[in-house]
C-alpha cells in the first residue's frame, strides 16, 4: 500500500498545532538559549527548502520523513519564538530595578483594556517604551501592570463606571514609581513580570494611532447610548457580549454568569464573528457581491471587529480561524473548520507565545475543539425523537462544555454542573444580542437615534438571559469549587470520553462501512 | 478480499496510520517553512525593541556616554552605567584612574591600580567598603595621617555649623548629617536627579524621612 490516503482526516493538522505548542511549552519552561534554538530553526528550514519534494506516489519512507522534518521545524519555530521573548524578559530593565526604593520615572502606553479590580481600583498593563533615571533617559520595551487607585490623578473620571471617556489601550501615560516583582507572571512576559508600586504622578494623553482613537470612540458612543436607552444591568451585559467590553457590568450579575458557566458570553469569540459575517456576507450577498468581494468583504468586517473588541486571545483565535476560511473561500480551495483550527494555533502561536498560557485562549481552542471533533458523535448518540436542529445545538453545546470543562477545572479549580442547561437555554438567546450590540456600535456614532432601535430589540433576550443565568445560579450544587488532586476530575472524564470515540471508530472502521442510519445525516 | 476480524486493528493499521499522518504533515512544507522564517524574524524584531537603549545626552556631569550603548546586563547596583570610575592613589603600584563594575569594593579598586608597595598601611583602609562612581582611595603608608572619612571634592567634612547644599552635596557628605546613612543619602540624591530641591522643605517628600528626622536636619541643610 504505496498510495497514502489520510486515513483520519485533520489528525494531521491537529499534529502540526500540538508540535507548535509542545516548542512554546519547551522555550517558556526551561531557559533555553535563544541562539541555539534559532540556529536549529535555521537549519530545519534550509532542509525543508532544499529537500526534494515527495508526491502522492513516493516511496514509503520519504513521506514520513519530510513530516518528521516539518514538525520538528514547527517545533524549532516554537521554540525560538517563546525562547527569545523569555530572554528579553529575563534581561529587561524594570527587573533590574526590583526591590530599589526609589522611583523613576517611565512613560509607556495601555497594552490591554483596563481591567477592574474588585476592591476598586484597575489593574493596568503598560508598555513601558522609556525609563527616566540618574538623569539618562532609556529607551526599552517592556511590559509592567500598574494598580491604579480610583482616585489617582491620572484616572480620575476617566476610570469610572460611567459611559464617559476612559482610559483606554494605546493611551500614553507618564508615572513615576518604583518597581516590585509581580506575583502573577508567566516566563514570556503577557503576564507582566513587574509592578509598578506607589505611582505617583500621572500624565495623560489620548492614542497617536487614529485607528485606536476610532475604536475606543465607537466603544464609548456604544456604552453611551446603551446605557441611556437600557436598564444598567442590560446595558451592560449588552456591550459585554458585543464588544467584550464588561466595565458596566455589575458584579452580582458577573458572579451569577460566572456560576451559571454562562461567562465565556463576555468574551468575544467565534459566535460573534460568526454572527456578524452571517448577517454582513448576507447583506452583501444581496448585493450582488460576487465570492472574491464577500471573502474580501467578511475579511475587513473580521479585522474590524477584532479591532473594536481589543484582539483578546478568544476573538484572535476566531478572527484569524475566520479568516483562513475566508481566504479558502476566495481561492477556491481553502482548510475547513479544523484544519482552519489547527492553523490559527500555529500562527497565533508562532506570533505570540504567551497566548499559550493565556486561559482566555485555552478556553477558546479547546471549545472550538469540542464543537468540531465532539460535537458531530455527540449528536449522533441522542436519542432519534430528537429534532434535527435541537440535535446539532445540543451536540455543539456537550462537545463545547466537555472540551472547555479540564481547563477551567485545571486553572480555576471551577466545574459548572449547572453550565449544561444554562448553555442549551442561553445559546439561543446569545445571537440576538451579539449581532444588534454591534449594529448599536456601528451606528451610535453616526446616528444616535437610530441605534436606540436595535437597544431595545435586543431588551427581550437580554432579560430572558438574566433570568437563565439567574436561575442556573441559584441550582443548588450548580457550581462546584475542586481542590488539589480533584482538580484534575473533568480531566480525566473528558480523557475517557476520548478514548471511548475512538476505540468506537476502530471498530466501525474494522467491521467496514457502517450500516446507513438516518441518525447520520448531521 | 477478506474482512478483517472485528474488534481487532488491522496488523498494518497503526504503523500506516502514523506514516499518513507524517505525509499529511510533511504536506505542509512550503507553509511551514514561511511561517518559520516569519516567526524568526518576529523574533528578532522583539528583541531588537526590547533590548534597553540609552537615547540622548546624558543630563548629568557624569562622564560622557556614547549616544547609544546598549546595556550590559542591568546591574542591580547602578544600572545606568554598570560602571563606575574611581582615583586609586597612594601607595598601590599604579596609581591613577580605574574603571571598575558598579557595586566593587575598595579592595578590587587597589587589586586594579596594581596591589600595594611596601609601607603601605592596609589597616587604615576599609577594604570591604562600596566604592561610588567619582570617588579617590588613598592608601596611605605606615604613620601617615588617615584620610577623612569623606574622601570627597569639597571641604566641607564633618562640620556641623556650615549647612550643606542638598542639590550638590555627594553621598559621602549627606551621609555625615544626623540621623543620615547611606540609604536614606541615596535616596535624597535620587529625588534630587528627579526634582532638584527648590526648598528644605521637600526633604519631608523623600521616602524615609520623617517630620522627627526633618527637625533634627533643617538647620544642618540649605537648598543653593
Amino acid at each position: 500500500m504505496t498510495a497514502i490516503q489520510p486515513a483520519d482526516p485533520d489528525v494531521d493538522g491537529v499534529a502540526l498545532a500540538a508540535a507548535t505548542a509542545a516548542g512554546v511549552l519547551v522555550g517558556t519552561r526551561f531557559a533555553v538559549a535563544p541562539a541555539w534554538v534559532a540556529a536549529a530553526l535555521c537549519l530545519a528550514v534550509a532542509c525543508l527548502v532544499t529537500g526534494r519534494q515527495s508526491r502522492g506516489g513516493a516511496r514509503r519512507g520519504r513521506g514520513s520523513a519530510a513530516g518528521i522534518l516539518v514538525l520538528g521545524t514547527l517545533l524549532a519555530a516554537g521554540a525560538a519564538a517563546a525562547s527569545v521573548r523569555a530572554a528579553a524578559v529575563r534581561g529587561g530593565m524594570l527587573l533590574g530595578r526590583v526591590g530599589e526604593p526609589e522611583r523613576i520615572e517611565m512613560g509607556g502606553t495601555v497594552a490591554e483594556e483596563p481591567r477592574r479590580l474588585r476592591y476598586g481600583g484597575h489593574w493596568v498593563v503598560l508598555t513601558i517604551d522609556r525609563i527616566q533615571f540618574d538623569g539618562r533617559t532609556w529607551r526599552t520595551r517592556e511590559r509592567a501592570g500598574v494598580v491604579l487607585a480610583p482616585t489617582h490623578r491620572a484616572t480620575e473620571a476617566r476610570l469610572g463606571t460611567g459611559g464617559g471617556e476612559r482610559l483606554a489601550v494605546g493611551d500614553r501615560l507618564g508615572i513615576h514609581a518604583s518597581v516590585g516583582r509581580a506575583r502573577w507572571a508567566d516566563p514570556v512576559g503577557r503576564r507582566p513580570p513587574v509592578v509598578l508600586r506607589n505611582p505617583l504622578t500621572g500624565s495623560w494623553a489620548p492614542a497617536s494611532s487614529p485607528m485606536l482613537r476610532a475604536s475606543e470612540a465607537v466603544r464609548a458612543e456604544a456604552r453611551r447610548r446603551t446605557l441611556e436607552t437600557l436598564a444598567p444591568e442590560r446595558a451592560g451585559l449588552l456591550v459585554g457580549m458585543a464588544l467584550g467590553d464588561t466595565s458596566l457590568l455589575p458584579p452580582e450579575l458577573d458572579r451569577d454568569f460566572r456560576a451559571a458557566g454562562l461567562t465565556h458570553l463576555m468574551a468575544v469569540s467565534g459566535a460573534n464573528v460568526a454572527v456578524v459575517l452571517a448577517a454582513g456576507l448576507w447583506l452583501a450577498g444581496m448585493a450582488g457581491a460576487g465570492r472574491r468581494s464577500l471573502a474580501a468583504i467578511g475579511i475587513v468586517l473580521v479585522v474590524l471587529l477584532v479591532v473594536v473588541t481589543r484582539w483578546e486571545p478568544s476573538v484572535l483565535r476566531a478572527g484569524v480561524m475566520a479568516g483562513l476560511v475566508l481566504l479558502g473561500v476566495a481561492t477556491g480551495r481553502g482548510p475547513g473548520g479544523r484544519r482552519a483550527l489547527c492553523l490559527a494555533v500555529v500562527v497565533l502561536l508562532l506570533t505570540d507565545p504567551g497566548l499559550a498560557g493565556a486561559l482566555g485562549f485555552q478556553l477558546s481552542v479547546a471549545a472550538t475543539a469540542g464543537v468540531l471533533w465532539f460535537g458531530p458523535p455527540a449528536a449522533r448518540t441522542l436519542p432519534w425523537w430528537f429534532p434535527e436542529r435541537a440535535r446539532t445545538a445540543v451536540g455543539v453545546t456537550l462537545g463545547a462544555q466537555a472540551a472547555a470543562a479540564p481547563a477551567l477545572a485545571l486553572t480555576l479549580g471551577q466545574a459548572s454542573l449547572a453550565g449544561l442547561p444554562a448553555n442549551l437555554l442561553g445559546l439561543p438567546l446569545a445571537g440576538g444580542p451579539m449581532l444588534l450590540g454591534v449594529i448599536v456600535a456601528a451606528t451610535a456614532p453616526v446616528a444616535p437615534w437610530v441605534a436606540t432601535v436595535p437597544c431595545r430589540l435586543a431588551d427581550p433576550f437580554l432579560i430572558a438571559l438574566i433570568a437563565v443565568a439567574r436561575w442556573a445560579a441559584s441550582l443548588p450544587a450548580g457550581s462546584v469549587t475542586l481542590d488539589g488532586p480533584t482538580r484534575a476530575a473533568p480531566a480525566a472524564a473528558v480523557a475517557l470520553l476520548v478514548l471511548a470515540i475512538a476505540v468506537r471508530r476502530c471498530r466501525r472502521c474494522a467491521v467496514g462501512p457502517r450500516p446507513p442510519s438516518r441518525l447520520d445525516r448531521c | 478480499m477478506s474482512q478483517p476480524p472485528p474488534f481487532v486493528l488491522p496488523p498494518d493499521g497503526r504503523a500506516a496510520r502514523l506514516r499518513a499522518l507524517l505525509a499529511g504533515a510533511g504536506r505542509q512544507r512550503a507553509a511551514v517553512a514561511v511561517l518559520a522564517l516569519a516567526a524568526l524574524l518576529a523574533a528578532g524584531a522583539v528583541w531588537a525593541r526590547a533590548t534597553p537603549r540609552l537615547t540622548g545626552p546624558p543630563a548629568g556631569p557624569a562622564e560622557a556616554a556614547p549616544a547609544a550603548q546598549t546595556l550590559p546586563r542591568a546591574s542591580p547596583d547602578d544600572p545606568a552605567t554598570g560602571r563606575v570610575a574611581v582615583h586609586v592613589a597612594g601607595r598601590v603600584r599604579r596609581p591613577g584612574l580605574v574603571r571598575l563594575a558598579a557595586g566593587s569594593r575598595v579592595q578590587d579598586a587597589i587589586r586594579a591600580a596594581g596591589g600595594v608597595t611596601a609601607g603601605a598601611d592596609l589597616d587604615a583602609v576599609n577594604l570591604a567598603r562600596k566604592l561610588t562612581d567619582g570617588e579617590q582611595v588613598r592608601v596611605p603608608g605606615h604613620g601617615e595621617p588617615v584620610p577623612a572619612l569623606p574622601p570627597a571634592a569639597g571641604d566641607v567634612g564633618a562640620g556641623p555649623a556650615i549647612p550643606l547644599d542638598l542639590n550638590t552635596a555627594t553621598v559621602e557628605q549627606l551621609d555625615t548629617l544626623p540621623g543620615v546613612g547611606e540609604v536614606t543619602a541615596g535616596r535624597i540624591v535620587a529625588y534630587r536627579s528627579a526634582h532638584p530641591f527648590t526648598t528644605v522643605d521637600e526633604l519631608l517628600e523623600v521616602p524615609g524621612i520623617g517630620q522627627r528626622r526633618f527637625d533634627q536636619l533643617k538647620d544642618l541643610v540649605t537648598v543653593g
